[in-house]
């Protein structure tokens, strides 16, 4: 029998999580201008959050194993209050798309394309991400299957020749940070990347087998974490602190330190292409999400019909959000973690909740 | 200019496909459709367009606060980054 296009198995599932969280994660370094050599402890702090926001998430999924989230939403809160919710997480899309978009979208007109209007590279963004997420989510994972092994590959061969230029550890020494500056790092990297995995709670009621729904998704953030953390120490080693510090995007100016003798000196580019790929995934997938919680809010029967009108909506919003990278970047750091506490954190806390004292019979 | 194109090809999409979804009676579909193409082209006129408000605009509005009062909680100091 043919499988159901859009079915995903848990391997799959954390292929495209991976993909999701580590695209844009070594773009900024935001917490570790922050807490500079301190940053493991932060990033600890995220994947942990996350990972206990995952768990919650999976343990609602598992619970009702023949609903989707959205149906779920509806058993446990009401028709009216899920709407409201499913509301505040199309909000928060909305949001993370418009600062991913935004993200890329400098960093090409800074990097690669500065004659480029960022209009026109924002169009193209929403045009590419259109066509993947009109095809569907088994081809978007299949998708990222194809292109994994070119980005772990490209990365790991440039990872070694930025190690040649790591003298000693940039990690050291440690705890040189006050407590609050690390509590505050790892509420930024829970923002950055790793919260962002909550999306993915609508994804899993597409897994084959449920009981590897958390096993699948914690594997990607723990890979993801590793691949950051890799990065920052290698940002580190080879800038120093203070260029690190300063730099727009502090890994990138670390891999075009990398030269492979006199005609490959431009590789970052060939890492920037492959790079790009996995930037767009986050966007494909958020654009694959609000769809679906459009289509569940106002009870559509025909959702692929608002794929582009809810891209030429993700165009609009991040054109008209963050004038320029300092405001993203304020934004980012000020911002953004108290904004997105509530769909990360206070929903899937009330959501098991719910399901634990639905589950046991106490009354609520 | 680009802008203009994008919100009448918004605008043009929403009404060819109001018009599809009315002939097959998936009338909610249509409306909100219509709606949120409708949107888009208010967001791309210009002038009006900028004035509307965005995620990043009435969240900088509404947690302001809280986050200064957070990181003079935690004594964050900027200047050190």
């Amino acid at each position: 029998m043919k499988p159901h296009p859009d079915l995903i198995s848990p391997g799959q599932l954390g292929c495209l999580l991976f993909s999701f969280l580590s695209g844009f994660s070594t773009l900024f370094l935001m917490e570790a201008k922050m807490v500079k050599q301190d940053v493991w402890v932060s990033y600890l702090l995220g994947i942990a959050l996350s990972g206990g926001m995952l768990w919650l998430l999976c343990y609602v999924q598992r619970q009702h194993p023949h609903l989707s989230m959205f149906e779920v939403f509806d058993r446990l809160l009401g028709r009216w209050a899920a709407k409201l919710l499913l509301a505040v997480y199309l909000v928060y899309i909305l949001e993370i798309q418009a600062a991913a978009m935004q993200a890329l979208t400098t960093f090409y007109n800074t990097v690669v394309l500065p004659n480029t209007s960022p209009d026109h590279i924002l169009l193209l963004i929403v045009l590419s991400t259109t066509y993947a997420a009109y095809l569907g989510l088994g081809t978007i994972v299949r998708t990222v299957q194809v292109t994994m092994p070119f980005f772990i590959v490209a990365i790991v061969i440039i990872s070694l020749f930025i190690l040649k230029n790591v003298d000693s550890n940039p990690f050291l020494p440690m705890f040189r940070h006050r407590l609050p500056e690390m509590a505050y790092g790892g509420l930024l990297s829970f923002y950055f990347p790793f919260g962002k995995s909550v999306v993915f709670c609508f994804l899993l009621s597409h897994v084959t087998r449920k009981e590897r729904l958390y096993a699948g998704s914690m594997t990607a953030v723990v890979l993801s974490g590793v691949y950051l953390c890799a990065a920052t120490y290698l940002t580190f080693g080879s800038l120093g602190m203070q260029l690190s510090t300063d730099a727009s995007f502090p890994f990138f100016s670390a891999i075009q330190l990398v030269k492979f003798g006199e005609y490959l000196e431009r590789i970052e580019i060939m890492i920037i292409g492959i790079w790009t790929m996995f930037t767009l995934f986050e966007v494909i997938v958020l654009q694959y999400v609000f769809t679906k919680i459009v289509g569940h809010l106002f009870g559509l029967n025909k959702t692929q019909a608002f794929i582009f009108p809810v891209g030429l909506f993700f165009f609009v919003i991040a054109q008209k959000s963050f004038p320029n990278i300092n405001d993203l970047t304020l934004y980012n750091l000020t911002i953004a973690p108290f904004s997105t506490l509530i769909p990360m954190a206070a929903i899937p806390l009330l959501l098991a909740s719910l399901t634990y004292f639905t589950k046991r019979g106490i009354p609520r | 200019m680009l802008n203009l194109a994008i919100g009448v090809a918004a605008f043009s999409y929403g009404v060819a496909a109001f018009i599809r979804f009315r002939r097959t009676k998936e009338n909610r579909d249509a409306f909100v459709l219509l709606l949120l193409c409708g949107t888009i082209a208010v967001y791309c006129l210009p002038g009006l367009g900028d004035s509307l408000p965005t995620v990043e605009g009435v969240y900088k509005i509404v947690y302001r606060p809280v986050s200064e009062y957070v990181q003079h909680l935690f004594g964050i100091n900027w200047e050190d980054t």
